[in-house]
This record gives structure tokens, C-alpha cells and sequence, in this order.
């Protein structure tokens, strides 16, 4: 293969589909890593502190599309401390100087300032799509800019960031001459935009396919922006209350039958059921529908119209639906393959309209189904194991009973053989949450049968050790463990540290871990950053004690990932790297 | 059902509990476990009861070791919902705190006065913290100069939209981080609750009536003699039983700050009983009545619980002793004849 011209070694390179192989080709040859890196379109980094954003310019200075994820995933839930880091502002700067044909950059869970928005803006004369999830440390004037310095923009796509409102300013910054919109998502935008610049954008916007509005966007707007819209395939809606005129929503009944090509359809917000009969004509075109913002629909109303969606692939909605209600999703939406059932009441003892009679219709009606996140008070085996059998195709499996430690609700047993046979009949499945009751044997049977699994949640789980050194035994593909408040200790987190390196990362917290334990791993694997963080309390516990006592402390959270990039330094004062 | 299972569960709890320094953090359950658990009443320290979740099994209290620290002076009793404080309120709990869960253990007369002291800066403080749950719930992540660093907890206390919604199901301590929903959509609740006050229809929208008015009725309750009322989510529950338990855990942490010390002792046992048992039919300390939707006062109980719902509009726990007498015998005639 070296006696070939770069150029077609590189055209060959160009028919790998994945990062991996990719990064596998680079490893053949000195050859092969010059070619692949000049010729690498597109960069995704896990860990924005596995690798400096330096080191990532450098190789790839042709790169047009950056993917970056910052925090751990139980940040999402207040784990993770405020400014414990994520921050985008040197992947930004860094691309800026070393790679400024970069068009696309996606950034999770990360720390990303108005600055940093600003640089982005002016740096990069091709940008093109902007995605944050999750991010926050933002506010509209930040979008202001994207707004006007992205001149080519196509996609501005913002999903549940936490952004500051300075007001509807921000929209009206898109220029008469941007044309070029594919893709507006500012659903999680909190204040009020213009409705005059947001007819005026989408009338112009001839390409737009997914638009997703917040909740401020009135039936008015959306009907007329509806008008402009026929090739919209995906789409957020504004609020749908009772407070406009029936007119507005005979205007919106027939301008969404205009739009042949919606399948998706998202937002309703505080939608008042008399306003949701007027979205039926779209349902039965519908693939994915997402009415988990919507609190104020029961189940008689999410049945209605669900029942009419008998194409749909992909559900998200509350709780309210309840049991009977998931029956009627089961006989109705044969092509379902996933489902998101979250919860309308947050408190541990509170009230569930689902339990697991409605995931086991759910799994005979549609046997599709391949990722689910469910959330409920009881579950039972039994009930697994139906749901286990039913749906052999699990890729994604995400069960949270709302009550830790909660046992089998008819048995009183441990929810171990339910999730054995959802591990035992899915084998493809690659992420998997448990919750519930459960011993070192469900453990055993994840390290067992779960060959493919690449992230593992666990909660309030196992009884010794033993469970976590199943799955680190037995998961292979291991990519991301993550672990609150069970009982495994410095023997587990030291029992096959070689792990660490095939993972992205591992997180304990309110676990057993011991200050000792952490320096031991941070000892035998240098290439890991081990980070502890202590509340203050902890910490200053920590310095009153003194010798073997200090090291014998628990850990409140720890952190640890592989790196190339040594000890990062903006970490704040309560995250020590050991 | 859930009752009869969580008796079934009790007695291994008792032999489970080998001595004070296996507290646990417990959440409390559901209406008949907190009221079964006994208050006090055996001496032995094997048999002290405890709000726990049902069938926890015994290697999970001996697996966890890192819960002797935790109550090693004496145990703590902290009764009802204090969401996770800061650190500095409730000392003895310091290692509990941090993983965020609470000690609604019931203990014995000993160390009480401690545990007084602590109920009550408890107590205080909860008032406190429902302001902090507010300003926590408006403020924004990120963009706004960082809380110090108890914030996570204040933070993952549920917003007090949520707070007012389920009370009474027994659910007293929110743990951090759980259940794991961002807080994107944790606030879409809070944000999405005050909208549904409904506006003024004018004119031309009288072809749609204020339904979204009725989905989420929560009404303000009030207690006699304090000062400061609850909002409760109606149609969060199924039935008066689980109503009356809640108005129970909506106050009666009031009611404990309310008494002075040397009373609080007595109290304490039997307090909750003796309150909130009879709300229902009369006979107790305070009775239950609602304010329908043509401004009357009623009695809790008269009508189906469905037509309840849809008319109450205030609720009202009264002295039973204020009500006339001729309510009061009605009331009992009815105990009698059910």
C-alpha cells in the first residue's frame, strides 16, 4: 500500500466510516498516519481532558467537524460540583489558530462563554453547525453573535442548555443575506423572541428542515410560519394554550397539512387538551412525537392522539400516560422502537401512573423496541422476564425505579433475575441502568452475558466488592462505568486497573472507595487522572486527621479517566488529582 | 398491597438493627408505614424502629460501614422533610449529609434533648430552606456568580413547585442527584406550574373553558394556630386516607416547633398520632374541612373523593374543639354508623 499516491491511499481512507478504524489505520505506518490525519474530516473527543486541544490541532489541521464532550454524565444530576470544569473556551481558541476551515463543532456538557461564542463567530469563515447539549455559561448575546457573524450558518441546534435570557435581540442578529438555515432548534430558550424576525427568518429560509420553537412562540406565529415551511420534516411547536382564537388553530390545522413531510414533532409545553385535537391531522405521518415537556395532558388526551400515530418509531412522554395508556401505545404503534417514559412527580414516594404492567404491554405490542428509558415505582422479575423475551433487540435498557433499593413489588426479592434476562436475551445491548433492589448477582450476570456493553449505570447497588469486579471482569467493551452510593470499595477499584485504559472513564461517588485506594491506582497508572472531590466539610475532615487515618477516609466522588494530557490545571481547589 | 408487605418486612428490620451506629438514612414511606412504626415504645434497643425502604435486606446495613460515623453521639431524629440542609445545620449528621440522604429515624428519650435542639433549628430551618428551594429553583446555572460549595444539595432539593405537589406520599428525603432527571426538565415543571394560573379569558376565546385550570389543582391548606400554610396537590392522591397523611407530614414539623421544649418530649411519641389520626371523622384533636367552590365550609368526607377534588378549593385543619357542637356530633354519628 505505500506504493500507492497518497491521494488514493486517501480516497481509500475516505470509505471508513468510523473514528475507530480510522484511528486504527493511523497506527499502521508513518505513512498512513500522515496521510489519515491531513486527510481527517472529522474529530470526536469523549473526554476534553484525555487530550490537550493543542495536540488535537495539530495532527488534524484539516478537520471541518469537532465533536466534544465535557463533564460526566451524572453532572446532569447535580453530581458533579459547580465549576468543576468542561470548559470550552481552549477547544475554541485552539481551533481557532490551528484549524480555521472548521465548520461544524458539537460540544456536551461542556462550559461555553459568550466569549467563547464571540471567538467562535469571527474565526471560522466556514462555519456551519453549531450543536450545544447540555452546555451552559452562555446567554442569548452569545447566540447574537453566531447569529451575525455565521454567514454560511445551516444548523444553530440548542437542546435543554441552560442559557441566560438578555432578551429577543439575538434572533433578529440573523442578516437579510442568511438564506442558508437547515436546522433551528432554540426550544430551550427561556425568554421571548420577536415573532416579526421569526416569520421573516423562516420565510427566507427556504432549506429549513427541523425548526423547534420555545415555548413563547404563539399559535399565531406557528401557523404562519407554518405556511413557509412545507418541507419541514421536523418540528418544535410553541405553546399550545386555550388563550388565542379558535381561528389561529383552524390557520394551524391547515397549514401542518400542508407540511407532507413532518414526522417529527416535539414541544406543547403547557398545551391545553382542547388545542391538541387540532395536531391530529399530522399523526398519521408521524414517526417521532416528544410530549415529555407537557405536563398538562392526561392520559384520555396523550391516548388520543398516540392512538392515531401508527407509524411512530420514537415516543418521549410523562408518566401520566399510565398503564392503561402504554396498552394502548402497544396495540396502536407497531414500529416503535423507542421510548421515554419520565416522570411527572419527582418524589421518591410520590405517585406513578405507570408500573411494569404497562412496560410488559409496551414489550408484547411492540417487539421493535430497542432502546427504552422508563421510569416507575415497582417493577417486578417476572415482568422482566416477560419484557426480556418479548423484546430480544435492546441496545439501550434504562429502568429507574424511583424508590432506591425498592425490591420485586409481588416477591419482595431482589430485581436480580429480571435484569439477568434482559442482559442474557439482549446481546447486542450496549448501555444498561439498574435500579431497584439488587445483590452481587445481578453483577454476575451483567459481567456474564453483557459482552457488548459499553456503559453501565449504577445506583444503590450490590452487596460487596464482588459486583463491581463482575462487570470489570466480564465487560470487555466497557467504555463508561458510572456508580453512586453502592458498596464497593478500594479491592474493587483495584481489582483490573488495566481496564482503565480501554475505558473513557469511571465514576464513584457516596461508594467505598478510600483516599488509599486512590493513590494506589494513581501510583500504578500514570496515564489515568484520578480526581477526588470532597465537599468542604470532607476535606477539612481530611487534614484533621493525621497518617494511615487520613488515607483510610472515604472518597465523596471520584473521578477517573485516561489521558495523554497529564494533571489538566483549571481544576478548582475541591478537585485534588492524585 | 404495600401495607400488609411493609409489616412483613418490619419485623426483620427490627432484628436487623443491631445498634445505633447502623442508622441508616432512610427515606419515609408511604402512609402506613410511618404511622406503624411505633414511637418509642420498646426499650430494647434491638427492636428500635426505623423509617427504612422496604425489604432492605441485612447484608446491606452490615455492608455498609461508612454509616458508623454517622451517628455514633446519638441518633438523630429529624421528623418530616428537612431537605438536605446545609452542612452547618444539623451537625451530627455531617457524613449523612453529604450523601445527601436523611435521617428520619425515630429514636428514643435518650439524647433527646439533643435531637430537640436539632428538630427544632430543623424545623426553623426549614422555613429557611424553602426560600433558598425558591431562590435555587430561579437561579440560573452557569451564568450567575457560583453558590458556594453546598450548593449541589440546595440545588438538587426539589424546586418548591414540586415540593407542594407530593408531600403527604411520605417522601421526606430528596437525595442528591435522584432520580436522575435533569434539571432542564426539572425546572420545566416549576416553570410550566406557574403558568398554569389561569388568565382571564376574554371575549372571543369562550369557546374554550379554563381546563387547563383543573389539571393541577393545588390548593392552600391551613392549620390552626399556624400561622404559615401548605399548598397541596389534590390530584396527587387517590383517597382521604392518603390526603390525611398528608396534611399530617405537611405539618406536623410545625406543630413540634410550635411546642416548647419540655413538651415536645410527650408529644413527640404520640403526637402525630393523636393530631392527625381522627382528621377525618371528628373526634380527634383537629378535624379536617374543606372551602367548596360556592365558598362553604364542609367537612372533609361527605362526598365521593372524585367530586371532592373538582370542588374543594381551600382545605382547612381545624380544632376540633372550635367547630359547634352540632358539627361535632355529627361528625361522630357518622364514625358510628360506618
Amino acid at each position: 500500500m505505500t506504493y500507492f499516491p497518497e491521494e488514493v491511499v486517501e480516497h481509500i481512507f475516505s470509505f471508513l466510516p468510523s473514528h475507530s478504524d480510522r484511528n486504527t489505520v493511523s497506527l499502521v505506518c508513518k505513512v498512513w498516519y500522515q496521510i489519515e490525519r491531513l486527510s481527517r474530516r472529522a474529530v470526536f473527543v469523549g473526554n476534553c481532558y484525555a487530550v490537550r486541544p493543542e495536540h488535537v490541532v495539530l495532527r488534524f489541521p484539516n478537520v471541518r467537524a469537532l465533536t466534544v464532550k465535557g463533564k460526566p454524565h451524572f453532572a446532569d444530576f447535580n453530581l458533579v460540583p459547580p465549576d468543576w470544569g468542561g470548559y470550552a473556551g481552549p477547544w475554541i481558541e485552539a481551533a481557532a489558530r490551528g484549524c480555521v476551515g472548521l465548520e461544524e463543532l458539537r460540544m456536551k456538557r461542556m462550559v461555553v462563554s459568550d466569549e467563547s461564542l464571540e471567538l467562535l463567530a469571527r474565526s471560522f469563515p466556514r462555519f456551519k453547525v453549531l450543536v450545544l447539549i447540555s452546555c451552559e455559561g452562555f446567554s442569548t448575546d452569545g447566540l447574537a453573535a453566531i447569529a451575525s457573524h455565521c454567514k454560511l450558518l445551516r444548523e444553530l441546534d440548542l437542546q435543554e442548555n441552560d442559557v441566560e435570557d438578555r432578551g429577543p435581540r439575538w434572533l433578529s442578529c440573523f442578516p437579510d443575506s442568511c438564506t442558508s438555515l437547515v436546522s433551528l432548534n432554540f426550544a430551550c430558550i427561556k425568554g421571548e423572541v420577536n415573532s416579526g424576525s421569526l416569520e421573516r427568518l423562516v420565510a427566507r429560509s427556504p432549506n429549513l428542515r427541523s425548526l423547534r420553537l420555545n415555548r413563547s412562540v404563539s399559535v399565531d406565529t406557528l401557523s404562519k410560519i407554518l405556511v413557509r415551511t412545507p418541507n419541514l420534516q421536523d418540528l418544535g411547536t410553541g405553546n399550545l394554550t386555550d388563550e388565542f382564537q379558535i381561528e389561529s388553530y383552524f390557520r394551524l390545522t391547515n397549514a401542518l397539512e400542508k407540511c407532507k413531510m413532518l414526522r417529527s414533532l416535539s414541544g406543547f409545553w403547557d398545551a391545553s387538551p382542547v388545542c391538541v385535537p387540532f395536531i391530529y391531522p399530522l399523526c398519521h405521518q408521524l414517526t417521532g412525537l416528544n410530549l415529555s415537556y407537557t405536563p398538562t395532558l392526561d392520559a384520555s388526551d396523550l391516548t388520543k392522539m398516540i392512538s392515531r400515530c401508527a407509524k411512530l418509531q420514537r415516543l418521549w412522554v410523562l408518566d401520566c400516560i399510565s398503564d392503561k395508556g402504554l396498552q394502548v401505545v402497544a396495540s396502536s404503534c407497531k414500529d416503535l422502537q423507542e421510548l421515554r417514559v419520565f416522570p411527572s412527580d419527582f418524589y421518591v414516594a410520590g405517585y406513578s401512573a405507570v408500573t411494569e404492567t404497562g412496560l410488559v404491554a409496551i414489550s408484547s405490542g411492540c417487539p421493535k423496541l430497542s432502546s427504552l428509558l422508563y421510569f416507575c415505582h415497582q417493577m417486578t422479575n417476572d415482568a422482566l422476564i416477560t419484557i426480556s423475551k418479548n423484546c430480544p433487540n435492546f441496545i439501550r435498557f434504562r429502568l429507574c425505579i424511583l424508590e432506591p433499593k425498592k425490591p420485586d413489588a409481588m416477591t419482595n426479592q431482589p430485581l436480580d433475575e429480571g435484569f439477568g434476562a434482559i442482559v442474557r436475551e439482549s446481546k447486542g445491548l450496549r448501555r444498561l441502568s439498574i435500579s431497584g433492589l439488587l445483590t452481587d448477582k445481578v453483577f454476575m450476570y451483567i459481567g456474564k452475558y453483557a459482552k457488548h456493553l459499553e456503559m453501565l449505570s449504577i445506583a444503590f447497588a450490590g452487596d460487596s466488592d464482588k459486583g463491581m469486579m463482575h462487570v470489570m471482569n466480564g465487560c470487555k467493551n466497557l467504555r463508561k462505568l458510572e456508580i453512586r452510593d453502592s458498596p464497593f470499595g478500594d479491592v474493587a477499584l483495584l481489582g483490573n486497573v488495566a481496564n482503565y485504559e480501554t475505558m473513557r472513564s469511571l465514576w464513584m461517588s457516596s461508594c467505598n472507595v478510600t483516599l488509599k485506594g486512590c493513590q494506589v491506582l494513581a501510583s500504578k497508572m500514570p496515564m489515568l487522572n484520578v480526581e477526588i472531590m470532597n465537599e468542604l466539610d470532607g476535606s477539612s475532615e481530611m487534614e484533621e486527621n493525621h497518617g494511615d487515618l487520613s488515607n483510610l477516609s472515604k472518597v465523596e466522588k471520584l473521578y477517573v479517566y485516561r489521558t495523554t494530557a497529564g494533571a489538566r490545571d483549571d481544576a478548582p481547589n475541591f478537585v485534588k488529582i492524585l | 398491597m404495600e401495607d400488609s408487605k411493609t409489616r412483613e418486612t418490619l419485623p426483620r428490620l427490627l432484628d436487623l438493627i443491631p445498634d445505633e451506629k447502623e442508622w441508616k438514612e432512610r427515606e419515609a414511606q408511604g402512609p402506613g408505614r410511618s404511622r406503624n412504626t411505633g414511637f418509642g415504645d420498646d426499650e430494647d434497643k434491638n427492636l428500635e424502629l426505623k423509617l427504612g425502604l422496604p425489604g432492605l435486606i441485612e447484608e446491606k446495613i452490615t455492608a455498609v460501614p461508612r454509616d458508623k460515623g454517622i451517628l455514633q453521639e446519638s441518633p438523630v431524629l429529624s421528623l418530616g422533610y428537612f431537605p438536605n440542609p446545609s452542612k452547618s445545620t444539623i451537625n451530627t449528621t455531617t457524613t449523612g449529609t453529604k450523601r445527601g440522604f436523611l435521617d428520619t429515624v425515630e429514636a428514643k428519650a435518650e439524647g433527646c434533648n439533643e435531637q430537640k435542639q436539632q428538630v427544632r433549628a430543623g424545623c426553623a430551618n426549614e422555613l429557611a430552606l424553602e426560600e433558598k428551594i425558591a431562590a435555587a429553583g430561579e437561579r440560573k446555572k452557569g451564568c450567575c456568580p457560583p453558590p458556594p460549595s453546598h450548593a449541589p444539595p440546595a440545588a438538587s432539593v426539589r424546586n418548591s413547585g414540586n415540593r407542594t405537589q407530593a408531600q403527604g406520599r411520605g417522601a421526606s428525603a430528596p437525595v442528591v442527584g435522584w432520580p436522575p432527571i435533569r434539571s432542564f426538565r426539572r425546572n420545566l415543571a416549576n416553570s410550566s406550574s406557574s403558568k398554569q394560573t389561569p388568565e382571564p379569558p376574554n371575549g372571543e376565546t369562550s369557546v374554550k373553558t379554563k381546563l387547563t385550570s383543573k389539571k393541577n389543582p393545588l390548593v392552600k391548606i391551613n392549620m390552626d394556630g399556624i400561622p404559615i400554610g401548605r399548598k397541596v396537590d389534590l390530584a396527587a392522591y387517590d383517597s382521604y386516607e392518603k390526603l390525611s397523611v398528608a396534611v399530617k407530614e405537611l405539618f406536623h414539623g410545625f406543630l413540634e416547633a410550635q411546642k416548647d421544649i419540655s413538651g415536645a418530649e410527650s408529644a413527640w411519641h404520640g403526637a402525630d398520632e393523636k393530631i392527625f389520626s381522627q382528621l377525618l371523622d371528628g373526634s380527634g384533636e383537629y378535624t379536617l374541612a374543606y372551602e367548596d367552590n360556592e365558598g362553604d365550609m364542609m367537612l372533609v368526607r361527605d362526598v365521593p373523593w372524585n367530586a371532592f377534588i373538582s370542588t374543594a378549593k381551600r382545605l382547612r385543619v381545624l380544632r376540633s374543639s372550635e367547630l359547634s357542637h352540632g358539627l361535632i356530633g355529627a361528625a361522630l354519628r357518622r364514625v358510628a354508623n360506618c
